[in-house]
């Protein structure tokens, strides 16, 4: 058996490109229309990273923010109950999103409940059922900002935010009161960097650049 | 700053963990659930057994019960069960000039043991009472009576009860 078996692959999902990759290097790299199909652009990016998505391939999700953005809002006091706080981040992420709260999912971050996470449902469905279809496990699916908030990068003391500019969207996360100094600007880009960043998000490190 | 832990995808080790977790519980519960459900089995088996068994008794008393225990039987019963060794050995043990035993009756309704001798002197009653109680820690034998108070005549037959005053004596178990 592969030894690529039981490490995962790394899978970098926007709304008109997909990566695929394994130990922070991106192997394939696919563009489509944003128009076409998710599960369609899901396909193709199989039938060309076919090394990399095999049968029984752990997988491990990213998402860029056009689908799966930030949403920030006020926590009200009195909430009581986790129902209850994500009944009120739905709510706030379809006004965000203007789209029916019904039709979205949100993950929340129990220690920062005013930064949630919201993704389309239709968008999960179909990343799990490609999942199924083609016998990969899915070990993790969460937002690509959620990743880089993890990274070396910003965790210091004197980080207060960061900005992460992906290609179908940027995302700030932090303080926006803090001056520039005190916020990370990171960039995930669709080509590789001839070196890799220590400091840079462990997931597909090769295409990160740290600022 | 904090990072943000967000995901979707609910990590299989902790549903794994929870599992087992849960699964434990359940087992031990349901262990837990048999073993008083088995103990409260037993406990109503032996109850019914303990209720036919008493049921089987009464039946069988009622119908193979002994009569009733008669007076004498009842007398003879408590002298069967009552201790005559020590007042017997008392009075084989006894060995005062003077006094002879002339008659030993056990009341058996009463569970008393009375003796009588006839003596040379009426002042020997108080010697005869002392040797009786000789060795125990507490007296056992006591003068009930001294009577007919005489001199032993000098032609009296060896071997026939002596004249003389004769003292009684009752056996008071200071054990029981």
């Amino acid at each position: 058996m592969s030894s690529g078996w039981s490490r995962p692959t790394d899978v970098y999902l926007g709304q008109s490109v997909a990566l695929a990759g394994r130990d922070g290097v991106a192997a394939v790299v696919v563009r489509f229309p944003p128009t076409l199909p998710l599960l369609r652009a899901l396909t193709q990016l199989q039938e060309q990273a076919s090394e990399l998505l095999k049968s029984g391939t752990r997988l491990r999700v990213r998402l860029s923010p056009a689908l799966c953005p930030l949403v920030r809002f006020e926590v009200p006091e009195g909430i009581r109950s986790w129902k209850e706080l994500e009944t009120i981040a739905s709510a706030h992420a379809a006004n965000a999103m203007d789209v029916p709260a019904p039709q979205l999912v949100v993950g929340i971050d129990p220690l920062q409940p005013g930064c949630v996470a919201a993704m389309p449902r239709v968008v999960q469905e179909v990343i799990k059922g490609w999942c199924r279809q083609g016998k990969f496990k899915l070990v993790s699916l969460a937002p690509l900002w959620s990743e880089a908030s993890q990274c070396a990068a910003v965790r210091g003391a004197a980080v207060t935010g960061f900005v992460l500019r992906e290609p179908d969207g940027t995302t700030g996360v932090g303080s926006d009161s803090e001056p520039d100094n005190a916020h990370a600007e990171l960039t995930f880009q669709l080509d590789a960097m001839e070196t890799l960043n220590a400091a840079a998000p462990a997931f597909l490190r090769s295409h990160w650049q740290v600022a | 700053m904090k990072p943000i832990q967000i995901e979707f995808e609910p990590s299989r080790t902790i549903s794994i963990v929870w599992g087992c977790v849960l699964a434990i519980t359940a087992g031990a519960a349901l262990s837990t659930a048999y073993i008083v459900w088995k103990n409260e089995s037993r406990a109503s088996a032996l109850r019914v057994e303990r209720e036919a068994a008493e049921r089987d008794h009464r039946a069988y008393i009622a119908t193979h019960a002994p009569p009733a225990a008669t007076k004498p039987q009842l007398a003879a019963m408590r002298l069967l069960q009552a201790d005559l060794n020590r007042p017997f050995a008392t009075i084989e043990n006894m060995d005062e000039p003077g006094a002879q035993l002339v008659a030993l009756s056990i009341d058996n309704a009463a569970g008393n043991v009375r003796l009588e001798y006839v003596l040379d002197s009426i002042p020997r009653a108080s010697s005869v009472t002392a040797a009786l109680n000789a060795g125990m820690p507490r007296p056992a034998w006591v003068l009930e009576s001294v009577s007919g108070a005489g001199k032993q005549s000098s032609g009296q037959v060896p071997g026939q009860p002596s004249t003389g005053p004769r003292g009684s004596w009752l056996w008071r178990d200071p054990g029981g």
